[in-house]
Order: C-alpha cells, then sequence, then structure tokens
C-alpha cells in the first residue's frame, strides 16, 4: 500500500542534509511502529523515497514521500503516528494514498521557492526590470563542459514579494539552484539570505 | 553569543545543533550544579562514546544538576570562534565554559590532550590550575587518568574508573561549596576526601634524571598515597543506561550501544583496558534485553551493537542477539558485536547475525608466532585460527581482516615475518575453500605495540623509530609479493608520541603546554598531526621525544604512576612480566582460578559472572 506524504522541514533543522533526512524518517517510522514495506534481496532497504533532495540550509513547506507500508493504515493514523515522534522541526502535513506507478523522483517538473532577502520592494522590482530586459544566461561547469543556461527559460515566474522574491524553477536538464537564481537577480549573495521551497509541482 | 549565525557559515552545522531527539535541555537557573562534559575530540567521535551518553543520563535525570555536550570544535568552527571572540560552548544552552560549576575532559586516548588545551583556551579558562579563580573546576576521568600526571598542571582534579556514582558524590560536594560560598581550595580539599579522587596540587611529586618516582608526597594530613578507582554498582542493576540521543550526522558507531558486561579478564600483556576494567562483571540477559528495548523504543536505529570489551565472552551472547534478531528483524534492525573471537563460535555467531555476507570478518591474533603470542598471554594458537578462518570462508564470506602489532617485547625478525606468513596461510585457505582470486583477500592491519602504564609491559620503553621502519620494511617487503594481501601499517611518528605521552610524568605537562602554543591539534588525525612541531615542544622544555618514550625501568624502580594503580597489584604485573618473559600463560580467573591482580581485594568485591559460575577463592 502506498502513500504520498507532505511534510515541511524547518527552524534549526534546515542544517542537516538529504542523507541525514532520510536516517531521521527511517528511524521515525520504527518509533512510530509503522509496518514499512522492505525492498526485496540481500541487502534490505525501507521502501520510502524522497521526491527531491533539499540542500543544507534551505527550508520547505512543501517536502514530498513516498512511502510502502506492508499493510494499510488510515492515512490519518500514518500522519499522526509520524509527528507524534518526529524531532521538532520536522512535520507532516498530508498523507494520502498514492498509485501511480513512475518514480517520485522523475515526476518532479518545478519548485517554487520563496527567497528571503533585506531590500526594499522599490528596489526588487527595478531588479526584476532589468532582468526581463538583460535576459542574462549562466554559464555553468559541469563534467561534460560548459554550459550556458537561459535564465527565464529556467525560472518560469518570479514574484516580487514585500520580504523578497518567490520563483518557480523548472527542475531538470537545463535547472537553475535557487542560489544562482537569487544570485543572478541581486548580483551577489547577502548572508543573511533564506531559502524556503514552498512547494514541488509534479508531472 | 549569536551562534545561530555561525551555523550558516560552517562545514555540518549539525555538530552544533544540541536539538538531537532525546537531548536534554534543562532550565539553566533550576540547576544548581552545571556540568560542561568535554569530549576532546570532533562531534563524531565522540558521539559514539558510550560513556558520555551514560553520564549524560546519569546526570541529567537529577533536578538539582545538568550536564551539557562540548566537543572540539571543527577547525572551520574554532577559526569562527576566534575570529568574531565568541568562547567555545555547550551544544544544549549554548553557554560558555566559563559559565559552568565543573567542566570536565574524558581522557580517551593521549593523542587528544593537545585538544585539551585548545578547548580550555577556546573556552576562555586560564589553561594553568594554578590561575584559575573561583569557578569552575577542571576535572578528567577516562583511562587517561590512570596516569593523570602529563596534564596534573591543566587539571584540577581527577577521577579514577567508572563515573557514575562517584560523580553523584562530586555534585553533593559542589552543591554545599555553592551554597557555603567555600573557597576553591577548600572545596577541593573536600573533593580529595572522595575515594578515587586525585587533586595534584595537594601532592608533592619529583622524580631523578631518569625519570623514577621519588617523591610522591601528599601536603594535607589524611590524603592517600595510592588510590583507588571507583566502579558503579548500579550498572548490574540497570542505573547505568547511556542517554538515546539520536545524532543527525552519521557518527562513528551510529547504532543503539547497549552493554552486556564490563571488565576482560583475558590478560593479554598488552592490554590497558584488560587491566583498569577489571573485575568481569556480566549483566543478566534479562537485563540487556530490558535495556535494548528501553533505547530501541526511543531511537529507532537500525542497529543493536552489544557492546563490551569482548562481547564473544559473553556467556548469553547467542541467546540475547538471537532474541533481540527475533523481535526487531521485522524491522529492518540489524544485530553487531564490536569485536569476535577466534574460535568457530564466533564464525556461527557472525553468520546468524549477518545474513548479508559482503562484510568483512575481523580477527586480532595479534602475533604472528606462537612464542610471540605466548609471550603477550594472548591465548589463541594457529590451529584456533585455521580453524576459524575455514569455517568463515566456508560460511561464504570472501574479506579477513587480521589484527597484528609489531614492536612487542622480544620480538625477533622470525616474529614479523610470521605475521605475513600466518596472514598467507589465511589466504590459502581461502584458496582451498574456493574462493575466487579476484574476491579473496586478507587485510593485514599492524599497529606498533606502545607500552602503557598498569600493564605487565610498563617497565618497557616502545622500540626506536629506526627499528619500527626496518621491521616495517620486512612485512612490505614479505607481503609485496602476495597479491591476495592488502598490508596496512600504522605511522611510526604517531607511535612514538602515543608512547612518549602514556608513559608521561608531571614534567611533560610543560611539553604539552608549549606544544598547544605551538598550534598542535587533533593528533590523532593524521591531516593534523605534526611530528616535528611535537619534537621541537620536547626539546624546548629538554627532552628527546623518541629517547622519552623509549625510556625503560627496572623492576624495582618506582614508576611516575605507580600511585594510580587503581587496585592492580604491581606484584601481579612483575608476576606476568617474568612470564611473559618465560613464555608461559596465565588463565583467565573467570574459568573459576583468582590470578591474583588485587583488583578484587583492593575494591572488596568479585567477578559478577552469569549462568552460576564463580572465581573460588580471591587470592590477596
Ligand atoms: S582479583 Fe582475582 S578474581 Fe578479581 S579480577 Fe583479579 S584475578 Fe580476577
Amino acid at each position: 500500500m502506498k502513500y504520498l506524504l507532505k511534510y515541511s522541514r524547518g527552524g534549526e533543522l534546515k542544517y542537516i542534509s538529504h542523507l541525514d533526512t532520510l536516517r531521521v524518517f527511517e528511524r521515525a517510522f520504527r518509533r512510530a511502529n509503522l509496518p514499512v514495506a522492505f525492498t526485496e534481496g540481500f541487502n534490505p532497504h525501507p521502501k520510502f523515497s524522497i521526491a527531491l533532495p533539499l540542500a543544507l540550509g534551505h527550508e520547505s513547506q512543501g517536502e514530498l514521500m513516498e512511502l510502502t507500508l506492508k499493510k494499510a493504515l488510515p492515512p490519518g493514523e500514518i500522519k499522526d503516528r509520524l509527528n507524534s515522534v518526529l524531532p521538532y522541526g520536522f512535520k507532516v502535513l498530508e498523507v494520502k494514498p498514492y498509485s501511480d506507478d513512475r518514480s517520485l523522483m522523475a515526476r518532479v517538473s518545478k519548485v517554487v521557492y520563496r527567497i528571503k532577502v533585506n531590500l526594499p520592494r522599490t528596489e526588487l522590482l527595478a531588479r526584476k526590470e532589468k532582468l526581463l530586459a538583460a535576459n542574462p544566461r549562466i554559464v555553468k561547469t559541469t563534467k561534460r563542459g560548459e554550459k550556458q543556461i537561459d535564465f527565464w527559460q529556467a525560472v518560469e515566474a518570479l514574484e516580487v514579494q514585500d520580504d523578497g522574491i518567490k520563483v518557480v524553477i523548472k527542475v531538470g536538464e537545463n535547472s537553475l539552484r535557487p542560489e544562482e537564481v537569487a544570485k543572478t537577480f541581486l548580483g551577489y549573495l547577502p548572508g543573511d539570505i533564506e531559502y524556503i521551497r514552498e512547494e514541488i509541482i509534479l508531472s | 553569543m549569536n551562534i545561530a549565525k555561525l551555523l550558516a557559515l560552517v562545514q555540518k552545522p549539525a555538530r552544533y545543533l544540541g536539538n538531537e531527539l532525546n537531548a536534554v535541555k534543562k532550565t539553566w537557573e533550576q540547576n544548581l550544579v552545571k556540568i560542561a562534559f568535554c569530549f576532546p575530540d570532533l562531534y563524531e567521535v565522540g558521539m559514539s562514546h558510550l560513556g558520555l551518553r551514560i553520564l549524560y543520563e546519569t546526570v541529567n535525570r537529577r533536578d538539582d544538576a545538568l550536564l551539557e555536550r562540548v566537543f572540539a570544535p571543527a577547525e572551520d568552527m574554532e577559526k569562527l570562534l576566534r575570529e568574531k571572540g565568541y568562547f567555545l560552548f555547550s551544544l544544549e544552552n549554548k553557554k560558555p565554559l566559563g559559565e559552568f560549576d565543573l567542566v570536565g575532559f574524558t581522557l580517551q586516548y593521549e593523542l587528544s590532550y593537545s585538544n585539551i588545551l585548545n578547548m580550555l583556551e577556546l573556552g576562555g579558562l586560564e589553561l594553568f590550575a594554578e590561575k584559575r579563580r573561583g569557578w569552575p573546576l577542571v576535572m578528567a576521568g577516562g583511562p587517561g587518568a590512570f596516569n593523570p600526571e602529563p596534564l596534573a598542571d591543566f587539571i584540577d582534579f581527577f577521577v579514577l574508573g567508572e563515573g557514575e556514582e562517584v560523580l553523584a558524590e562530586i555534585i553533593e560536594v559542589v552543591k554545599e561549596a555553592k551554597v557555603k560560598g567555600w573557597e576553591r581550595n577548600d572545596t577541593l580539599l573536600a573533593l580529595a576526601q572522595i575515594p578515587g579522587i586525585y587533586v595534584p596540587k595537594f601532592y608533592r611529586v619529583s622524580y631523578d634524571e631518569a625519570g623514577r618516582l621519588i617523591e610522591f608526597m601528599p601536603l594535607k594530613k589524611d590524603l592517600p598515597v595510592e588510590f583507588t578507582k571507583r566502579i558503579s554498582q548500579g550498572f548490574l542493576s540497570g542505573h547505568s543506561l547511556p542517554a538515546p540521543i539520536v545524532p543527525y550526522l552519521d557518527i562513528v558507531h551510529n547504532r543503539a550501544m547497549v552493554e552486556i558486561m564490563r571488565g576482560c579478564s583475558r590478560g593479554c600483556r598488552f592490554c590497558q583496558a584488560g587491566m583498569i576494567y577489571r573485575p568481569v562483571r556480566e549483566k543478566t540477559p534479562e537485563l540487556v534485553l530490558a535495556e535494548a528495548e528501553k533505547i530501541m523504543e526511543k531511537t529507532g536505529y537500525e542497529e543493536i551493537s552489544l557492546a563490551s570489551l569482548s562481547s564473544g565472552d559473553y556467556p548469553y551472547i547467542r541467546e540475547v542477539a538471537k532474541k533481540l534478531l527475533d523481535k526487531y528483524q521485522e524491522a529492518g534492525v540489524n544485530v553487531s558485536l564490536p569485536s569476535l573471537r577466534i574460535d568457530s563460535f564466533a564464525v556461527d555467531l557472525a553468520s546468524e547475525l549477518q545474513r548479508v555476507r559482503k562484510a568483512t570478518l575481523t580477527f586480532a591474533p595479534e602475533a604472528g608466532t606462537q612464542r610471540m603470542r605466548d609471550i603477550i598471554n594472548k591465548g589463541v594458537t594457529e590451529e584456533d585460527l585455521i580453524n576459524t578462518v575455514t569455517a568463515a570462508f566456508k560460511a561464504g564470506w570472501q574479506a579477513i581482516k587480521l589484527y597484528f602489532m609489531i614492536g612487542l617485547p622480544y620480538e625477533t625478525d622470525e616474529d614479523v615475518a610470521g605475521i605475513i606468513h600466518l596472514a598467507q596461510k589465511v589466504a590459502d585457505i581461502g584458496v582451498k575453500e574456493g574462493v575466487s582470486r579476484g574476491r579473496l583477500k586478507v587485510t593485514v592491519s599492524v599497529s606498533n605495540f606502545v607500552p602503557k602504564p598498569h600493564t605487565p609491559f610498563q617497565w618497557l620503553g616502545i622500540i626506536s623509530a629506526e627499528e619500527i621502519k626496518r621491521r616495517q620494511g620486512i612485512l612490505e617487503k614479505l607481503a609485496k609479493k602476495d597479491r591476495r594481501l592488502s598490508l596496512k601499517m600504522h605511522d611510526y611518528r604517531t607511535s612514538l608520541l602515543e608512547a612518549a605521552l602514556s608513559r608521561a610524568d608531571r614534567r611533560i605537562g610543560r611539553v604539552i603546554y608549549r606544544a598547544h602554543k605551538l598550534g598542535a591539534k587533533f593528533d590523532g588525525w593524521q591531516e593534523y598531526f605534526n611530528y616535528e612541531l611535537w619534537q621541537k615542544a620536547f626539546l624546548e622544555e629538554g627532552f628527546d621525544l623518541e629517547a622519552y618514550a623509549r625510556r625503560s625501568f627496572s623492576l624495582d624502580d618506582r614508576l611516575p604512576w605507580e600511585p594510580f594503580a587503581g587496585g592492580i597489584s604491581q606484584r601481579f604485573l612483575k608476576k606476568e612480566y617474568r612470564d611473559a618473559m618465560a613464555g608461559k600463560n596465565t588463565a583467565d580467573c573467570r574459568e573459576g582460578k583468582c590470578t591474583g591482580c588485587g583488583v578484587c581485594p583492593a575494591l572488596e568485591i568479585s567477578p559478577v559472572l552469569t549462568g552460576g559460575r564463580k572465581v573460588d577463592e580471591i587470592l590477596t
């Protein structure tokens, strides 16, 4: 029985890594006594996967995870049982049955990020105008050499808000990290910048 | 202090969060006695340490005291602290060391001593005990406290032995001292009355040219000249449960550690742990299972480790391991043992515990020839090893790791070569048992023997750098010809420093201070270790590092660490030394006959063995 979980990671726990997060959940499943299914084979692993790694330092309000249980449980119960054992900073927001056969990771098409910076709204608006006119390209060095990414191809939308910007970034071949988006937008990376993933959009 | 700001600037900020699952953050003001437990190494190392977890739980369940964790900051964090003028802080309440009443260090290995000085400095405390005023008091415990003298300049008091109960007594004294506003000196004097506690400033110590102890004189009346160690009485009745803190980071031992027994009386003559943790005390299997359950419930770990110095010697090991597997296997939990004996029982057990055979099986014959194994009292024969690895290959393992030492007393080139010959015999068995050429691997890990205080080899120095290199050359030459072997050897310079510090006396405190001033830290980490720096520090204080590490004593000499034997009798150690030279074995007292090590009479206890076994008559 498969479920789709939506959860948040916030507070100081933004400072743990993706691998740390996997361990947090594996142990939480056990403490919550959930009948998690295991992979077959010599080295069984609990069957769950996270849609997209969340970078160390980023918060999120909309992480997605696919979880397989050996026997069905009411989604509300899964949510409550997990929330009673998860460390402060993690919270399961929603659990629903899930039956898509494609891997969750492959389904991720866009992410919505809020990037908080300490700049006046007028300046942010001016920067957006400039960026629209300039249509910059970002040079990325990969293992296979350099590649150029068109900013407005990678960023589907950019909205100026009171305390920063909200961006919709496409995920895939020519994707940009939120840090790259912020740096292109601001020209530099301020020390007190904050990244909050608001949503992961599936195809 | 705004630590939060620093977190964004360092690697692995999870080292400093202090909010792991089951971490205890108590209200600062509500606890009269505040203790900082300092582990002089990185978080990942320190959090793997069982002692820290036990004391954390022991103190934090009280309502009048708190204990918070402090680890050596990584280089990037240290740099930030220094740049911004922040003090080294505890993880839970983020308080600088100076705000605690007690700052306690655990002395797990000599190569962490420079980190202690660095941590005191980063914490904003005076390094020298005599310069500190008021609170906090700096204390130290752990195996290193059995030779406290090299750190005597920096530490206000040392605690010998297991900490659980003596810490409660210390807390009572500190409480009274704080309520009544005692002077620092009076508090220390009160602490010095507690058995197992050593306050260096109350003793005059001197040595002769050769480094022999000639004077160890209490400067106050009624202070001991010989120290007995402390042991925990509550350990066998479930009072030593480790705190179930679940780190976010992947630490060195990332698993539920369930202690099954303390002490080991096999009597390997090179092994300090085998002497200082005596006598053996075994928990009942019921208690082990109950404790495992409690820890698992609170942590959800993927692995349970049945921990002790030699878990294969625990009579109920198989039953306990099986019961735990039955209970938790379905939830994907493994059960592991930290060490395997060299017998086929161990292989059976490992087969039961590991469904996957891809892991390497590790054994420690320690020496390559029978003559040498008799000298060190490693009661293992070549036949034992051959039978064991045959069983292992038969059971499906393809990689075996063997631990050895070179530089043992009276070692000849033949003994050294014997290491490789033995490893080759193991590899031959692998071939015979049909392990494919490409898969078969015998790792030969060879460390350099470092003589330790309170062992039968305590009188001897380490062999010279030249000699280590020459013997390593013999190993290399022989191993090169055999592609099935993979030889790993230890850096000789690290061993020399370890040897110098482990048998050091009070004068070496100045050397450690100098090394710290020259920038020594994380000496146990190859990327930081700087041998030339240490050589310089020794020279500047009038010592030659290598000569100091090599110095030997005669059996009649009084050794600098003799007052701190904790109950082990010198007569026993001398007898063991002579037996070693004669190649005579000494039995394990768990077989029923006391061999007279002195610990039981000194502490007025006996070994606690399960299953109706007992030691007949304790020799005094
Ligand atoms: S005193 Fe005897 S029984 Fe006790 S640990 Fe030593 S050898 Fe064993």
